[in-house]
């Protein structure tokens, strides 16, 4: 019965992806821009924090190298519960009405897949020799020259570090639901129309939801992997 | 050798937690190869850096090419023609081509004239043929020629190198001393260079410059610093194998003796009574033979066992236990007819003259 699940599913998500079915595709390109745009931000954000963390020694720094790396376990839920008493109309952000757009789990999923990009990339800077980086400014690098070739140097790392971020968000189904309220149109996106199908007990339609997150996540991902293993 | 000079330190001081590094009068000569000596630890990479404009002293008081330096902002601006070569090559995950390129990219030097420069100087370094390889496919030869590559295709006026060559096999070591000699030679260019090889250094160095403690403590010519070591680690460094402490016990018409253990050694100079004494003895020095034969200007002659043979291509050292240790070169051919072996008892024989004392 559960292959019988699976297959009509197949089915229906290759049926849907044909049809131009209109739900399907706002669905789609919600959940495109929504993930686009925080992996985005949390990949400027997180690389520009590991950065300036991994080239400079100051108080703290294991203090703040804990946080970041308790953030990547973060539990989504309570990321959406932070973000949405941030953005509930009594909140500090109330006035903007934020909530229940796609803004609101943009911000919400730039708070999940920060400090992941963050972890990582500061891993992946640290593990670059601190003898590399002296190299490069004994050839004459500026420091901005030397950062850029510094995130050359461990690009293989950090386009993890982008993949892992995307990845934590593109599957992320907590905060989304919380702060972007499932809305057809504007904040349904793939993983809370799966949720929605499931309690309706429509599997076909959730399992074809299933499917086409399945092939975005591994399109996106096999964009940055042959960014990634370029040259390598 | 030209007499004008690219780099005068007049006071330069870097203070890294304990550790003082605080050099003066350090004159680096246009077109001289400097080599700097020491323990680990002497403060020789710390000067490096310091040097390179890598790591901000305490205090700066540099002539560079004519110009006085006295803060760091104005030095930094000098980067552009010095650079510096780390222990590993630390190349780039690209191509030879492209880390060969990049020092020429950091000053916006146009493509033309880069090419031209990456093909010169890779052709002099022999690996115009890897200019396509990836830099994780090369071996630990050609990656080091590719970073000496990187170096001197900036054409600096100073080129600071930290143990280039630390990592290579004799061969490859010696292919690369080579070809670094003619480059050089073309080049108007000093080099500061920190080695533990000797070899090395007595190939490429036209001065010697000794560290200990963050402190030059002798400067000279090769000749100068192997006949006149100043402390025990540059005698070892330069060769002086048999380095021994003893203490005066009688004082002689042109020298003296030394008690070590009982044993006594005459020693050419002038001392104290009860004088505690520490010296050393070249290995090519030592005169082995089977039996004391016959009398000689040797003042020094002592019975004892083999108790080390060591072949290399051009000596045999043999090391001796007097009740104190001497190590002994000598050439095949005597080892041979001497027929030595571990175990036996020969006798070691030395001049007076032949010893030298540090002075303390």
């Amino acid at each position: 019965m559960i292959m019988d699940f699976i297959a009509d599913g197949i089915r229906k998500a290759y049926a849907l992806a044909i049809s131009f079915d209109r739900d399907v595709y706002e669905v789609v390109f919600v959940t495109l821009w929504v993930t686009f745009a925080s992996t985005v931000v949390s990949a400027i954000i997180g690389i520009i924090f590991a950065t300036i963390v991994s080239l400079n020694e100051f108080p703290g720094k294991t203090f703040v190298v804990s946080l970041v790396n308790t953030g990547m376990g973060l539990p989504p839920v309570l990321v959406g519960l932070f973000t949405t008493l941030l953005l509930w109309r009594g909140g500090v952000f109330g006035e903007f009405n934020i909530l229940y757009t796609p803004l609101a789990i943009i911000i919400a999923q730039v708070f999940i897949a920060t400090p992941m990009v963050c972890g990582i990339s500061l891993s992946a800077l640290q593990q670059v020799p601190k003898n590399f980086r002296l190299q490069i400014r004994a050839l004459g690098a500026s420091r901005i020259q030397m950062i850029i070739t510094l995130y050359r140097q461990a690009r293989i790392p950090l386009l993890a570090a982008i993949m892992a971020g995307y990845g934590s968000v593109i599957s992320e189904v907590g905060a989304a639901l919380m702060v972007g309220g499932n809305i057809k149109g504007s904040t349904r996106v793939l993983t809370t129309a799966i949720v929605m199908e499931s309690s309706r007990g429509n599997f076909e339609r959730a399992i074809a939801f299933g499917i086409i997150l399945l092939v975005l996540s591994f399109a996106v991902n096999l964009i940055l992997s042959r960014l990634q293993q370029k040259g390598h | 050798m030209n007499s004008t000079q690219f780099l005068y330190v007049r006071a330069l001081k870097v203070q890294n937690g304990d550790f003082v590094l605080a050099i003066e009068d350090l004159h680096i000569p246009t077109n001289e190869c400097i080599a700097a000596i020491g323990h680990n630890g002497a403060g020789k990479t710390t000067l490096l850096l310091a040097l390179a404009g890598l790591i901000r002293p305490t205090m700066l008081d540099l002539i560079v090419e004519g110009t006085p330096i006295t803060n760091f902002r104005a030095f930094a601006s000098l980067r552009q023609s010095i650079t510096m070569l780390f222990q590993e090559p630390l190349l780039l995950n690209a191509t030879v081509r492209e880390n060969i390129e990049l020092g020429l990219k950091f000053r916006k030097i146009p493509f033309k004239a880069r090419m031209r420069k990456i093909n010169h100087y890779a052709e002099m370094l022999g690996i115009a043929h890897l200019l396509n390889r990836f830099s994780h496919t090369l071996s630990a030869g050609e990656a080091r020629r590719v970073s000496l590559a990187r170096s001197f295709v900036l054409e600096p006026k100073l080129l600071l190198m930290d143990e280039p060559f630390s990592s290579l096999d004799n061969v490859a070591r010696n292919a690369i001393l080579d070809d670094i000699s003619n480059i050089l030679k073309n080049l108007s260019c000093s080099v500061f260079l920190v080695s533990h090889n000797r070899e090395e250094i007595l190939r490429l160095a036209d001065r010697i410059v000794v560290l200990n403690n963050g402190r030059v403590i002798q400067e000279g010519k090769p000749s100068e610093i192997i006949n006149n070591p100043a402390d025990e680690f540059t005698a070892s460094f330069m060769g002086i194998e048999t380095i021994l402490t003893g203490k005066v016990v009688h004082l002689l018409e042109g020298g003296f003796l030394v008690d070590i253990d009982g044993k006594t050694i005459e020693i050419s100079g002038i001392a104290q009574q009860g004088e505690t004494i520490t010296f050393g003895i070249r290995p090519e020095n030592i005169v082995i033979s089977k039996e004391k034969k016959y009398k000689s200007s040797m003042r020094n002659s002592f019975v004892g066992k083999v108790c080390g043979i060591a072949h290399s291509a051009t000596h045999v050292r043999i090391s001796i236990n007097c009740g104190f240790k001497l190590i002994a070169h000598i050439t095949p051919h005597s080892f041979q007819e001497l027929k030595l072996a571990e175990g036996n008892t020969v006798v070691a024989a030395f001049k007076a003259t032949a010893i030298h004392i540090f002075k303390k």
